[in-house]
């Protein structure tokens, strides 16, 4: 397998930030020093992975919160309950 | 006071904003009734979905979009416009109550009549009388066939309420079901459901009407409002805008909005409504939406905004003219409950600890461990917390970051909140390392002490087992290493040391 490019690499991470799989806009300090002093509890299973290679670190397993997510579709659900008004007084 | 300062100085210092933003709202909530119900229908062939053997989904919406209508009109000097838009509601509903479908259920089964009661009701009392209809409804009171199944408590309640609303008296029989009420008993978040919540709030709008009847003598204000409190920052934190507008009614319906947990609630929910122009069910799936085109799509959004829009609505209307004068109970720590008997509790406890540890380990004292210095202030700290509890992810959240920033309240109130949130959330996940460190920050900080703290900190002892292991989960496996028992056993006993010693510091 041949090594991805720089410009490859961005465009991964970039779909993966686009569908929430990861958070572009926190950085791994935030993420994993947390988690780590989280970890002094034995037995508590990661809820997160590491991948690291070459000047990358990619860290996934996080989930946003309820309102989050339903704000990448308020706007379409918004326009869908414009649309019943409409209908409702056609 | 006047009604309308109560409105302004329990959720917005500033008079200019506060009543228009309660009226807009509320209209907004108002054309979504109304629009909902042109289109159900339509909406109704495609969700075909059943509630109960005798309702369907649509016959849910019917009812609670009447109720919403019902409450709306209790609002005094309500512009023409909004009354004529109310009658529009009605007529429309009209049908979907009072119709041979329904007839035929109040004459075999009269249990329905609380049901299909709310509706009728709320049609009479806008003027759209069916004296038919209405002698059904009044037989199945008077034959106490209404009574012919079983109840909760809370539903119980409600036939009551509906009753004095058919036969327009006050009713007794509300004391007798407070004994096996949530509204009497040592209830906290930490061991309640959703269910149990929704319980809660149903049985206050049901026991008060609304908030126009006083609570009776055995159910203490001052106990509900933290209880309601509790509830809010669980809710705050696990982000459910329809049990957090439940909540703030109850609020209202007691007489007290002001508290800050409330005021941050409040905040929540208008920053969301604005921000979005809805309010999502806690059931709205963006994924499930996202797959749906056409009517599908509209009949999807209209489910799953509906009934919190509905909440946020009714609340609006509670808050524009509040059916009773606001109290400020007098909630000093001081009043909470006796400490010493708590903090005997958590001796005992952590003497235990000792005995497991020293059997598996090098003799150990919760004294002996060194005391690590708080760092940063409360705040700061409480968002630490929430980023090491692994099944909570709000501190990552944008919106969160949008909410917090602007919130109504004070450093410090937000930190109460989010910190007794924290503890609830912690105890209810067993995530017992995340609640013994939140407890022992509380200790070390200036927060005041909370009923959550109280039960937080007598929840994690009572997590020990007769072997002085902390933490019922060990049990689950009985091939795990000792080093688990023994090292979580440390933690939350060394935790229980800084509530206690904390404890009889205050109670000093």
């Amino acid at each position: 397998m041949s090594q991805l490019k720089h410009h490859e690499i961005q465009k991964i991470i970039q779909g993966l930030h686009e569908s929430k799989v990861v958070n572009l806009d926190a950085s791994i300090r935030q993420m994993i020093d947390p988690i780590a002093a989280g970890l002094r509890d034995p037995g508590a299973e990661v809820s997160l992975h590491v991948l690291c290679c070459n000047e990358y670190a990619l860290v996934t397993g996080l989930q946003s919160g309820q309102i989050d997510e339903i704000s990448s579709v308020a706007s379409s659900i918004k326009t869908a309950l414009n649309q019943i008004a409409a209908t409702s007084k056609s | 006071m006047k009604r309308d300062s109560l409105a302004v100085s329990a959720y917005d210092g500033t008079t200019s904003r506060s009543r228009p933003q309660l009226i807009a709202f509320l209209l907004s909530a108002l054309d979504s009734a109304r629009s909902g119900i042109k289109c159900l229908d339509t909406h109704n062939a495609i969700w075909q979905e059943e509630i109960d053997p005798v309702a369907t989904l649509a016959d849910k919406i019917v009812v609670e979009t009447l109720l919403f209508v019902m409450l709306a009109r209790r609002i005094r000097e309500l512009p023409d416009a909004v009354h004529a838009s109310l009658d529009g509601i009605c007529s429309a509903c009209n049908a979907w109550v009072r119709n041979p479908k329904n007839t035929l259920l109040l004459t075999r089964h009269p249990h329905t009549a609380v049901t299909l009661g709310i509706g009728h009701v709320a049609l009479s009392q806008s003027g759209c009388i069916d004296d038919s209809f209405d002698r059904l409804v009044r037989k199945a009171f008077s034959s106490g066939r209404i009574h012919a199944i079983e109840r909760l408590p809370y539903r119980a309640m409600e036939v009551l309420w509906l009753k004095s609303q058919v036969f327009q008296q006050p009713v007794a029989g509300f004391p007798e079901l407070l004994p096996a009420s949530l509204l009497v008993a040592p209830a906290h978040p930490v061991y309640m459901t959703e269910a149990d919540c929704y319980a809660l709030t149903h049985a206050l709008m049901y026991l008060t009407d609304f908030g126009r009847v006083g609570l009776p003598p055995s159910v203490s204000p001052l106990r509900l409002k933290r209880l309601l409190d509790s509830a809010l920052a669980w809710n705050i934190l696990g982000e459910n805008l329809d049990l957090l507008g439940e909540l703030l009614m109850a609020h209202v319906f007691i007489g007290e909005p002001s508290s800050p947990y409330a005021r941050f609630a409040w905040h929540m929910l208008a920053a969301t409504w604005t921000q979005f122009g809805f309010l999502p069910c806690p059931s709205l799936d963006p994924k499930q939406y996202q797959a749906l085109r056409g009517d599908e799509a509209l009949a999807y959004a209209f489910k799953h905004t509906y009934h919190t829009t509905y909440v946020g609505g009714i609340l609006c209307a509670l808050l524009l003219d509040p059916p009773r004068a606001v109290t400020v109970a007098d909630d000093s720590p001081a009043n909470l409950r006796d400490f010493q008997p708590l903090a005997d509790k958590l001796d005992e406890a952590i003497a235990g600890a000792q005995r497991f540890i020293e059997t598996r380990d090098t003799p150990w004292s919760a004294g002996a461990e060194p005391v690590e210095e708080a760092s940063g202030d409360a705040l700061a700290r409480v968002i630490l917390r929430m980023t090491e509890c692994q099944t909570l992810n709000n501190a990552q959240s944008r919106q969160w970051a949008k909410v917090l920033s602007d919130a109504p309240v004070s450093h410090d109130e937000l930190a109460l909140i989010l910190s007794d949130g924290l503890l609830i959330h912690a105890a209810k996940e067993y995530e017992l390392g995340v609640l013994s460190r939140v407890l022992t920050d509380r200790t070390r900080g200036d927060l005041p002490i909370s009923t959550t703290f109280l039960e937080a900190a007598e929840f994690l002892a009572d997590q020990q087992l007769p072997n002085g292991a902390i933490g019922a989960h060990v049990m689950a496996d009985e091939h795990d290493a000792a080093l688990l028992p023994v090292e979580l056993t440390k933690t939350t006993a060394l935790a229980l040391a800084s509530v206690c010693n904390f404890l009889r510091r205050q109670a000093a």
